[in-house]
């Protein structure tokens, strides 16, 4: 056996430093400069090659993490990883990092200080981060008060409740309510280890070491962060060799791309709703994909100590092969391995040496479960400050009640048998025993998982009764046992590896350990590069293509688009604990961003209508000012009467068409307007007119009974039908509210229909909404038969345009019917189904938080349909 | 005892109860034994009850950390302190 290193991790630090940290005292420079030199020994820096490169060695290996690094971000930019603030941070991370490889050793603390204070600005904007920075500092300064350490717990316990009244909104917060997240990520655990192990170790090195501890670079970015223990963050500071510490920070960076992207696989192909679950295969597809959902922790996770590791703080890694666990204490050690020792050394430690007088298995025990207690509510904790939520769910107890007693009784037999688990697993035999293990550890804590994130207990139990039932799954055979296939492949295959990882040379700081991070590095960074580039993903086949070309662009499932477009009419804001993807969509959203419902421009109506726009109104809405004509309409003052030589049309649509967060005048129908009166078919002395009347939130029903009811006394031209996907959900959610204010439906066809599915008076908005469910696309055909026929008796052209929202996931096969349903009408189509392509999405939606097209957006609209409805010219004259 | 010895013995009882399968060479001074995972909390709690008994010492809870634990090095760092700290 040769004398590598050895670890149960390829992370393992190769150095380690005494109690007090890494340095003793050196001679501090005089002048100015010294206010921003922290204590670090220079010899030994200098040993571990935290020094001005000298050699050609240096300077090739500072060359190399250079190039790392700019393949990193471009793989983050390609992929649009997480947002647009990451792409900038992470250029500014590595940019500030190789300028911070230059630096004499004892600057470099307080420039990371700086360069973190820099981020803040960039990320949040200069208001919001003047506010968190006094915070943050008001806190600190909490904590160095001149006085005794209990006054000070006692002053920060004071200023804590002061913020946990502003979070929960009892109080109004001076400062913008953005930067709660924020703040909250930076202090919520970090202050509490900041306070134990001042109490118990030595005085930072400067103030530089406590500001960076608290004002960590990527937090910024990422609220979702490990708790960094502030020992290991000091004890480890160029603790390692200075390049080896980079390299590893960039393999894990490259690593915690991967998990991103294996996530978004999962996220955009895999999840199921449980209501869409219908059989074994889709259980487990469930099952397994809602745990994989976790990958989406650990890849940032990965990013952030890598990320770290750039300016020298040789921290451990945060995961460690956690699908690979073979039982329940061993996911614990694995997954969010910074957790596990923060409840280990704030609250396990202290409770089992205070308990172990009474008996060690009584200490192991209590300890144990007053670990997983705190688990529970600091979970809790951390959504109140993330989302000003304190969900105790009972989920949350039952998940962590079974890890507590497993973890229990798997520590009393441990503990009986320690020696065992020192020993290797060695043998065929061996390895197929800890295969097995991996297999059930893995399917046990997903089952539980999915228990745990699931939203009703009802909606669980639901999903496991349709086992041998009728119903047809949403997942194929053949594709449910290639998941299966693959699970399997990954945790036996993972099982053999685990040897390789864990004796990899990949630790250490010898040159060899350096190019085999550097070649894993640049291979997987250079793999993903090429495979997300369009030319070589294009050659793969449709499928594959299309795939890759989605992994490219940060947007929401199908599931939380439904979700995120149920929140402009319905309040949604409530989003599951879990969804991370839609509470990074609302975290940032301001306090006024109102929806309709919420401004005064929009008023209930007694009939079918429901609701519509209030006419003369003026109301500030997303951002934007909505102002509306005499006529109610979102659109300048038209006559009643058409003018002479005037091509007139009614546009009737929804929010898109409305023009939601763009002002009057930028709306694709004004633009479009003003286009056709400068350069469309005999202008200008020809006129074009098109009469807005889309409201926010109108069904196919209410865009028909406001052609019928209002805008057809304008005598159009031509009725502008805009349909997009989610039609029949946009319907169903009509009929639901008419029959919720007791309506009876206007049409009497409607009403055959209604007494077909069986509906009656009592029924709940539930019951009527299945009921109704399987009539949706029948009641949309004659919507768009009676529209035509309207059309048709008053003389105008009913024209029907497909625009898709920016939340549309699903390909234009999967809406073909509504096109064929308009054809079968008789409407003259036009398909802008590829009307956002080639565009960067990010570019052209409003906001993180709406989906909805912004100026740009509008502007490629009009683009649009002006080169359809000029291609066409017949659509532009009467029919 | 003096530092070495400290040292001995600590580096035979980690390879005795903890890396029954690893040769001797492997476990260095420098080796990081918690944050590498080689010792988890329950190891961590026995190694320390061994060095409490054998050095007659006293841990506080605070100390069971990578901080004084993490290598042999620093382990006997740990117990030369406190084995020149005067009983109490």
């Amino acid at each position: 056996m040769t004398a590598t290193p050895i670890s149960r991790s390829p992370s393992a630090p190769v150095a380690a430093t005494g109690p007090s940290g890494a340095a003793a005292g050196p001679a501090t420079p005089s002048g100015p400069l010294a206010w921003f030199a922290s204590e670090v020994d220079p010899q030994a820096a200098s040993e571990r090659s935290a020094r001005f490169p000298k050699t050609g060695t240096e300077w090739l290996r500072f060359a190399l993490v250079a190039l790392q690094l700019a393949l990193a971000a471009w793989v983050i930019d390609q992929f649009q990883i997480e947002s647009r603030a990451f792409s900038r941070l992470f250029v500014l991370c590595g940019g500030g990092a190789l300028v911070h490889a230059l630096l004499p050793v004892r600057y470099r603390l307080a420039f990371f200080a700086l360069l973190s204070f820099g981020a803040f600005p960039v990320v949040i904007g200069v208001v919001n981060a003047a506010w968190t920075i006094a915070i943050g500092l008001g806190l600190l300064a909490l904590c160095h008060l001149p006085v005794s350490f209990r006054m000070r717990v006692a002053l920060l316990v004071g200023a804590g409740a002061g913020l946990v009244v502003l979070r929960a909104d009892w109080l109004h917060a001076p400062w913008p309510s953005a930067i709660w997240p924020v703040v909250g990520s930076l202090f919520m655990f970090r202050l509490i280890v900041y306070l134990y192990d001042r109490r118990h170790g030595g005085k930072p090195r400067s103030i530089w070491e406590t500001v960076s501890y608290f004002f960590l670079l990527p937090n910024v970015c990422l609220p979702l962060f490990p708790v960094v223990d502030y020992a290991t963050y000091r004890n480890r500071y160029y603790a390692e060799d200075a390049w080896q510490c980079s390299q590893t920070g960039l393999r894990w960076i490259s690593r915690g791309l991967v998990h991103l992207l294996f996530y978004r696989l999962i996220y955009y192909y895999g999840v199921l709703a449980p209501s869409e679950v219908a059989g074994a295969g889709d259980i487990f597809r469930f099952t397994v994909t809602t745990f994989g959902l976790y990958l989406r922790v650990s890849g940032i996770f990965h990013m952030v100590v890598g990320m770290l590791r750039l300016f020298g703080f040789g921290l451990p890694e945060t995961h460690f092969l956690y699908f690979e666990s073979a039982n329940a204490n061993d996911f614990w050690r694995r997954a969010n391995i910074y957790w596990k020792d923060f409840m280990q050394k704030v609250f396990f430690m202290p409770a089992y040496f205070k308990l172990r007088r009474r008996g060690e298995t009584r200490a192991f025990v209590l300890a144990t479960a007053w670990v997983v207690f705190n688990t529970w509510w600091l979970h809790s904790y951390q959504w109140f400050w993330l989302r000003s939520r304190f969900p105790l769910k009972w989920q949350d107890g039952f998940f962590w009640s079974v890890i507590g007693v497993v973890m229990v009784w798997n520590t009393l037999r441990d503990r009986r048998d320690v020696r065992a688990r020192g020993r290797r697993v060695t043998g065929p035999g061996g390895w197929l025993g800890r295969a097995a293990r991996v297999v059930a550890t893995f399917l046990a804590i997903a089952f539980l998982w999915s228990l745990w994130t699931c939203e009703t207990l009802t909606g669980w139990l639901a999903m496991w009764r349709t086992i041998g039932s009728d119903t047809e799954p949403a997942t194929p055979p053949g594709t449910a046992l290639a998941i299966v296939a693959f699970v399997f492949i990954v945790l036996v295959g993972g099982a053999a590896a685990a040897r390789w990882f864990t004796d990899t040379g990949l630790a250490g700081d010898s040159a060899r350990a350096f190019a085999r991070g550097l070649t894993v590095t640049t291979g997987t960074l250079a793999g993903l590069l090429v495979l997300g580039t369009p030319a070589v993903y294009g050659a793969l086949g449709d499928r594959i293509s299309s795939m890759v070309q989605s992994l490219r662009v940060a947007r929401l499932n199908r599931l939380d688009a439904e979700k995120l477009q149920r929140g402009y009419y319905e309040d949604l804001l409530d989003v599951d604990r879990f969804n991370s993807e839609l509470w990074l969509a609302y975290k940032s959203k301001p306090r006024d961003w109102l929806e309709l419902h919420e401004t005064k421009a929009l008023r209930p109506t007694d009939d079918f209508l429901l609701t519509e726009l209030v006419p003369d109104s003026v109301a500030p809405y997303q951002g934007a000012t909505l102002r509306t004509n005499r006529f109610g309409m979102r659109d300048r003052e038209y006559e009643l009467a058409k003018p002479a030589n005037t091509w007139r049309a009614v546009l009737l649509g929804a929010s898109i068409v409305m023009g939601s967060g763009v002002e009057n005048e930028q709306t694709f129908e004004a633009i479009l307007e003003e286009s056709l009166n400068a350069r469309g078919p005999g202008a200008p002395e020809r006129r074009y007119e098109i009469l807005n009347y889309s409201v926010g939130g109108y069904s196919p029903m209410q865009r028909l009974w406001a052609f019928e009811h209002k805008a057809l006394e304008f005598r159009p031209d031509a009725a502008i039908y805009v349909a997009h996907e989610k039609e029949d959900y946009r319907l169903s959610r009509h009929l639901a509210a008419a029959h919720q204010r007791r309506l009876t439906l206007p049409y009497e066809e409607l009403r055959w229909i209604q007494e077909e599915a069986g509906i009656d008076e009592s029924m709940s908005a539930e019951a009527f909404d299945l009921r109704m469910q399987p009539f949706t696309r029948r009641i949309i055909d004659w919507t768009f038969r009676r529209f035509v026929a309207t059309c048709r008796a008053n003389g105008v052209r009913p024209l029907w345009v497909f625009l898709p929202t920016l939340e549309m996931t699903g390909k234009p096969k999967d809406v073909a019917w509504l096109t064929t349903l308009a054809r079968e009408a008789g409407c003259d189509v036009i398909e802008l189904f590829d009307v956002y392509d080639g565009q960067d999405l990010l570019e052209i939606r409003l906001a993180d938080w709406d989906y909805h097209p912004n100026l740009l957006g509008h502007r490629i609209i009009a683009d649009r349909l002006f080169q359809e409805l000029t291609a066409r010219p017949e659509l532009l004259r009467a029919p | 005892m003096n530092i070495q010895n400290i040292r001995q013995t600590v580096r035979d009882h980690i390879l005795k109860e903890f890396l029954r399968d690893e040769s001797p060479g492997v476990l260095t001074d420098t080796t990081p034994l918690i944050s590498a995972g080689v010792l988890d909390s329950i190891s961590t709690i026995k190694l320390a009850s061994f060095l409490e008994e054998h050095f007659k010492i006293e841990f506080k809870a605070h100390e069971v950390s990578p901080s004084h634990l993490d290598t042999v090095a620093a382990i006997a760092d740990t117990l030369a302190r406190k084995l020149s700290q005067p009983k109490k």
